[in-house]
């Protein structure tokens, strides 16, 4: 029981990550990932609206028929995406600016309507929580992780400021960028990483590198529960 | 019918959420607005003491002799690249651009077209004054008339710029400025002069 709720929070971090390994969600991933704070900014957005939405779907299960379940979900998840957006405007228009169309476009984001169809409708409470928590986290992590990178190569720049807080770290100056330089001669960022086709490269790249990663680890564990199953052999040869 | 009544019952319970927030939202929302617009007011404008908006794309910029030094408008071109942009220009009384924002930098290309508000943009324009005759036409006029090249890969941004800033000061110290005097002249006749 210990392990499978353990299992319902990190699959969304590494075995179902919803961006790397589902690839779901790629639309917002690809175009808010321009500045470290908007990619943290949406994936904290989208953890809110999936929690919420996980807890309200999970609590009316045995109330919503399933023949008008899409609509009853997509009110609920919209009204979550309501709220958010309300307040990022009320508190830091900026962000909702940068964020722009894709964030109200989270109300049809295939990562919340499939944890609401696929997990939420169909698991208790605690667990639609622990779904939706780790596969927000899950999305939030790529998605800062892309922002930064991108921002740091393509602008040479890190935003993390919100409202009044925080603040732009430049590092024009500490980091000379490899020694890249524009058309005239003068010191620059890699624009084209700003750009979506360096948003595609740089996410491409760290969709093999997962893939790799997680083919690796089968291997290795396959290997090793044959040479345990080899030793066991041997061992019960041995006996008889 | 049970149907519906879910349903039903779910959207009213959604709508009544959010206008519940929203009303303890509606305040804070005009503070950030009126705190933001203030920030940028008193960076254009480090004298001044107050400001007064005589419009809601116009204000005047006054020192602690309550005598106006300078005017900021609100521009706007819907040919930026991600759509409309507006501007927020400082002048001086002689109409010589101080210095601009744009204020919704955010839908341009974060690197091309956001260097609208970079500083070696936006010092070219100082001291020019706000009339599109004295601001460039085309791509070629930004060396002629800023000392400055277009910025290299977002001409788009550069020409909704100038576009903004020239047409919108046209309208000010043309028919605009008549029309404050005839909306003004009774209210506030002290402002008739300065404009003048």
């Amino acid at each position: 029981m210990e392990k499978s709720r353990w299992h319902d929070f990190i699959k969304g971090l590494y075995r179902e990550n919803p961006i790397l390994v589902s690839m779901l969600g790629l639309c917002p991933t690809l175009a808010v990932t321009t500045q470290t704070i908007n990619g943290i900014t949406m994936g904290l957005a989208v953890t809110f609206v999936l929690l919420g939405s996980n807890i309200i779907i999970s609590l009316l299960k045995n109330i919503i028929p399933a023949n008008i379940r899409i609509p009853s979900y997509i009110v609920i998840i919209a009204t979550f995406v309501t709220l958010i957006r309300n307040f990022l405007t009320a508190y830091s228009p900026d962000i909702n600016k940068a964020l722009g169309i894709f964030l109200p476009l989270i109300v049809v984001n295939c990562i919340i309507l499939g944890r609401a169809e696929a997990f939420a409708s169909k698991n208790s409470l605690g667990r639609s929580i622990l779904d939706a928590l780790g596969m927000g986290i899950g999305f939030t992590l790529v998605l800062t992780f892309i922002a930064l990178v991108r921002e740091v190569i393509g602008a040479g720049k890190i935003t993390l400021q919100i409202a009044d807080f925080g603040k732009i770290y430049d590092l024009q100056d500490s980091f000379s960028l490899l020694g890249f330089t524009d058309a005239k001669g003068a010191k620059a960022p890699i624009l084209i990483f700003l750009l979506p086709p360096g948003g595609f490269i740089l996410l491409g790249l760290l969709m093999g590198a997962m893939n790799y990663i997680q083919r690796e680890t089968k291997a290795r564990l396959e290997k090793i529960n044959a040479r345990r199953n080899k030793t066991d052999d041997h061992h019960n040869e041995h006996h008889s | 019918m049970n149907k519906s009544i879910v349903l039903a019952v779910i959207t009213v319970v959604s709508a009544l959420l959010i206008s519940g927030f929203e009303f303890l939202l509606f305040e804070k929302r005009a503070v950030t607005k009126q705190n933001e617009e203030l920030k940028i007011q008193k960076k254009f404008f480090p004298d001044a003491l107050s400001f007064e908006k005589i419009e809601d794309d116009f204000i005047l910029a006054k020192n602690s002799k309550k005598k106006t030094i300078g005017y900021i408008y609100f521009a706007e071109d819907s040919n930026g690249y991600g759509g409309n942009i507006r501007f927020m220009v400082a002048v001086d009384i002689n109409w010589k651009i101080i210095d601009f924002i744009m204020l919704d930098g955010h839908s341009e290309t974060p690197g091309l077209g956001s260097q609208a508000n970079d500083d070696w943009f936006r010092k070219a324009f100082k001291g020019v004054k706000a009339l599109s005759k004295e601001l460039p036409a085309s791509k070629k006029d930004f060396q002629k008339k800023l000392k400055i090249d277009a910025i290299s890969g977002a001409t788009i941004t550069s020409m909704a710029t100038v576009h903004a800033i020239g047409k919108t000061g046209d309208n000010y110290q043309g028919w605009h400025k008549n029309v404050l005097r005839q909306k003004f002249i009774k209210t506030h006749a002290i402002y008739f002069e300065e404009i003048n």
